[in-house]
């Protein structure tokens, strides 16, 4: 469905993407990467809008440098909240499917029916002032799907939803991903698009940095070198135990808030093995937690080992 | 059959945006400007040249409105974040730019023609002293000619300014004001060839086919039409049609260019640079 090759987008002197080279073939991909790692610029080379500054790819087969043709069979859903005073969603709706092409009535019909998948049918002839965060976000997404396209790309839909919007975009893009199209989902948090148990494209920098399931990626961000927080009255004892028998890297001990901080080399084994330990030489952890489970940080050690910077244990 | 329905849902989709109060109140203003000026003169007794006044105010009028209009086609949409939604669909850019020019084109003729309807309306019986050949030209003859002219003029003004602001985002509207003063009022009164490249010089020349002159000021007739004749002299005497000809062959060619570059060129939003 999409090949990337070597394929190299420069801003005069900033790198929006580096050397990526991928093959995508249809499914549900969620790619993920920090704020400025580059996936709007991916998104924008996929939709034609950029064109590549080294490398080429290729979408649906196709050269897609603003190759009109292609844009019929996509559907994007910006991170862009939508704002008009005065004109309803349907009319907005109504207008950008317009502009692909098809007649006003058309156009009308599609854009009732696709505002009311995204439970808008309420409020579609309200103005868009009137609407609330989550309102215009589905309303963004209904645009997108109007012309029911074969593969719709989703940046950062669950911006400014609340958990009930949330859950109910969930619940869209599962049934969407069952009618057999094709989804890529850009987000800054994990656990939001695990839900549809996509492939995973981890970028940071511009740049691939790793790619799989959400276990395979699981197992790589548990792999990397990672602080654990563990909980546990016994403190001095418990810091002794670490110390003889994980490689870990530094140690720090709050007796106060009865609390270790391990910077370890190999956090999965140590999570893995502590409990059974403890319990053995009757220590009680009442908590035990990894640290930095920021998708920033995860994403900074992947970097680091993409530099080889850092090498993932075996 | 798609890219005309395309372009015909922006121009609806724009004119839905223009019935906000701020943009009709600026509308009013606009229209109202002349004819209150007009009036003002005429009751102080300053309304020397009735004609040349008005041609100058409802011109300045469709001007402002054309760079109001036509200069920010893209700057709007990139600014305005929907540059995204617009590019995404397959007759995006064309529509956005011919839509565009069709409403800044339509709107600033409405409002200036407007203007010059209520300017003539105010006027009521004061004699314009409009002379072509040796006898006064009507009233009526003097407003379908500055009607023409100001038709003229929006189209080709708003496809000028569309191709500005195609080629420049952030000051087109301050580029397009240069531009005008450059090309279109110094360029048009150098008695050379460069003087034909000003649109202006051609509708001046058009203004002179169908009402003769419009003094500068009145009781100047005689030295007015000396003017005029030396005028003609240097640049020569063409028909009517070949005036017409440039005007709309140069619509033609600023659209053609800026549907090449709008269709072309990246357009990269401050969010896309930083990556």
């Amino acid at each position: 469905m999409i090949e990337f090759h070597n394929v190299t987008k420069l801003y005069k002197t900033v790198i929006g993407v580096n050397d990526i080279s991928l093959k995508i073939e249809p499914g549900v991909y969620g790619l993920l990467g920090p704020n400025g790692s580059g996936k709007t610029t991916f998104i924008n080379l996929v939709m034609g809008q950029l064109r590549p500054s080294m490398g080429h790819l290729s979408v649906f087969g196709m050269d897609p440098w603003q190759n009109d043709g292609l844009l019929n069979r996509i559907g994007l859903c910006p991170a862009i909240q939508a704002h008009y005073p005065f004109i309803s969603g349907l009319k907005w709706v109504a207008y950008l499917t317009q502009l692909r092409g098809f007649s006003r009535k058309q156009s009308h019909q599609m854009a009732a029916e696709s505002l009311a998948v995204v439970g808008m049918e309420y409020a579609m002839n309200r103005a868009m002032s009137s609407y609330s965060l989550g309102m215009r976000q589905r309303t963004v997404l209904a645009q997108s799907i109007a012309h029911k396209p074969e593969l719709l790309i989703l940046d950062e839909p669950f911006n400014g939803l609340d958990p009930k919007g949330r859950y109910e975009m969930t619940v869209f893009l599962k049934s969407w991903v069952k009618e057999g199209r094709s989804v890529i989902l850009a987000s800054h948090i994990l656990h939001e698009v695990e839900s549809l148990n996509p492939s995973l494209l981890l970028v940071s920098g511009g740049r691939l940095l790793a790619s799989g399931s959400p276990q395979q990626v699981r197992s790589i961000i548990a792999n990397c070198p990672n602080s654990v927080r563990v909980r546990c009255r016994q403190t001095a004892e418990l810091a002794a135990l670490v110390t003889g028998n994980f490689e870990i890297k530094s140690i720090s001990i709050n007796s106060e808030a009865e609390e270790l901080e391990i910077e370890s080399m190999n956090p999965l084994e140590l999570l893995k093995l502590l409990p059974g330990l403890a319990m053995k030489n009757n220590l009680l952890i009442s908590e035990l937690r990894s640290s930095d489970d920021s998708l920033q940080n995860i994403f900074s050690m992947l970097m680091l080992i993409h530099r080889g910077g850092m090498r993932l244990p075996e | 059959m798609g890219l005309v329905n395309s372009i015909f849902a922006t121009v609806q989709f724009e004119i839905l945006r223009v019935l906000t109060l701020r943009r009709l109140s600026v509308a009013v203003i606009m229209a109202l400007f002349p004819p209150t000026m007009i009036f003002w003169l005429q009751a102080g007794g300053a309304l020397a040249s009735p004609g040349f006044i008005i041609t100058l105010f409802c011109g300045m009028v469709c001007l402002l409105s054309l760079l109001l209009w036509s200069t920010s086609n893209v700057y709007a949409e990139l600014e305005g974040k929907s540059w995204a939604f617009i590019t995404s669909r397959p007759y995006g850019r064309w529509s956005i730019l011919f839509g565009k020019f069709l409403v800044a084109f339509l709107v600033s003729f409405i409002i200036s023609w407007i203007a010059l309807s209520l300017c003539m309306l105010v006027t009521g019986d004061l004699d314009f002293n409009i002379l072509n050949d040796g006898k006064e030209v009507p009233k009526m003859q003097v407003w379908l000619a500055l009607s023409g002219l100001l038709f003229l003029a929006s189209m080709v003004y708003a496809a000028i300014f569309s191709l500005l602001g195609v080629l420049i985002q952030r000051r087109a509207m301050a580029i397009a004001v240069v531009f005008f003063t450059v090309v279109e009022v110094v360029f048009a009164v150098i008695p050379a060839v460069v003087g034909k490249f000003a649109m202006s010089f051609h509708m001046f020349c058009l203004l002179t086919h169908w009402v003769g002159w419009v003094p500068p000021s009145a009781g100047q007739d005689e030295d007015a039409n000396e003017i005029l004749q030396d005028f003609l002299n240097v640049y020569g005497r063409q028909d009517a049609w070949v005036h017409l000809a440039v005007i709309f062959a140069m619509t033609l060619l600023s659209l053609s260019l800026a549907a090449y570059v709008i269709c072309k060129r990246e357009y990269i939003t401050l969010e896309d640079s930083q990556v």
